[in-house]
């Protein structure tokens, strides 16, 4: 527990305002070998696969998972007194070179559908910049939808605006997965319609 | 340092017959049972996160990371009780992080989500967990997605790598 995390109200309930941190004992915060070894042992020890993926994330008060998931839930929820700044935004440049554009892919609507809009995969770093730099600020106002939640984590969607070569602006719904400490990982740069 | 047992510890070595098993220098396990020199080691296969193998390797070739808390004892007493300590290799990867797959099956499980046998779909993590990869589905029709949701490899055939 850091200097800026208390624990929050009893189990049930959860402050109006400001940000939670999730903890589930056991779980090293950061990504890595540790936290993955940790997670593994976790179902010898029995324990709930979705809690333990949710430990060290960071949501925003009035827009997080359901607190407890389950009965006889061992989870913790601090609340976190300081404004969280460091936010890690991060979509891999794959997610358009080998998947919104990449060739095996190409009959999966996809394609088509960035194409109408004037993007290519020469668009790719542009694309991906701007997915990361609205994502990070929508996420830090708690502007996103939560997803579905299972063992590999809390997913949420996120509007980005995007200024389109042919078309006028749109929004897209991107699908991002929560990490720890502040982090997002984008599952796809196009979700849902 | 002398080994324990519940010892976590690191592969130190690359031996080619636990690589030919999925084992490399610097796998991770803990020690479930020592005799003299010999450890009894379960190793974690980190690309498919649930699966092990249980090997007997000299403590030489293993260094030391941390100890297990005592708490967990009894877990891992019930492991060895009841788990396959048979088991001596990993699962070998089936998909690949961006690899194009189909829904082999029609199950409840799946459709629950709007995914139904036939549609198509894409790998996105570079691991699985219980042998079930993460895996969104789109719409080929519209472009935009149905699901993504963990489905086990048998229930998926490979379209494209």
């Amino acid at each position: 527990m850091s200097l800026f995390e208390k624990i929050v109200l009893p189990i049930g309930t959860k402050p109006k305002s400001g940000w939670i941190k999730w903890y589930h004992s056991g779980i090293p915060d950061e990504e890595g070998e540790k936290r993955k070894q940790a997670q593994d042992d976790a179902k010898i020890l029995k324990h709930c696969e979705n809690c333990t993926a949710l430990s060290g994330c960071y949501f925003s008060a009035k827009n997080m998972p359901l607190y407890p998931l389950h009965p006889h839930c061992d989870c913790l929820v601090f609340s976190i007194s300081k404004q969280i700044s460091k936010v890690v935004a991060t979509c891999a440049l794959e997610k358009f070179t080998d998947y919104i554009f990449g060739e095996k892919y190409q009959n999966n609507g996809k394609t088509r559908l960035f194409k109408e809009l004037g993007f290519t995969v020469k668009d790719s770093n542009y694309l991906k910049s701007e997915l990361e730099r609205q994502a990070k600020q929508k996420y830090l106002n708690g502007d996103y939808i939560l997803g579905h939640l299972n063992k590999y984590g809390q997913r949420i969607t996120i509007d980005i605006k995007l200024k389109s070569p042919l078309k006028n602006d749109i929004i897209l719904k991107t699908g991002w997965m929560i990490r720890t400490l502040g982090c997002l990982t984008c599952n796809t740069p196009l979700g849902d319609r | 340092m002398k080994l324990k047992i519940y010892d976590d510890i690191y592969l130190n070595t690359e031996f080619e017959n636990l690589s030919q098993k999925g084992i490399h220098k610097g796998c991770s396990g803990i020690i479930l049972d020592i005799k003299a020199d010999e450890c009894f080691v379960r190793f974690r296969n980190h690309l498919n996160r649930g699966d092990y193998a249980c090997i007997n390797i000299n403590s030489k070739f293993l260094d030391f990371d941390e100890h297990q808390p005592k708490e967990h004892y009894p877990a891992w007493e019930h492991f060895k009780a009841t788990g396959d300590l048979e088991k001596d290799s990993f699962k070998p990867q089936k998909f690949f992080e961006y690899d194009c797959v189909e829904l082999a099956v029609e199950k409840d499980k799946y459709a629950k989500f709007g995914v139904h046998k036939g549609a198509k779909g894409a790998i996105m993590e570079d691991f699985c967990i219980d042998s079930e990869y993460y895996v969104i589905f789109t719409d080929y029709n519209t472009g935009y997605d149905i699901a993504d949701i963990a489905v086990h490899e048998d229930d998926l055939i490979l379209v494209k790598k």
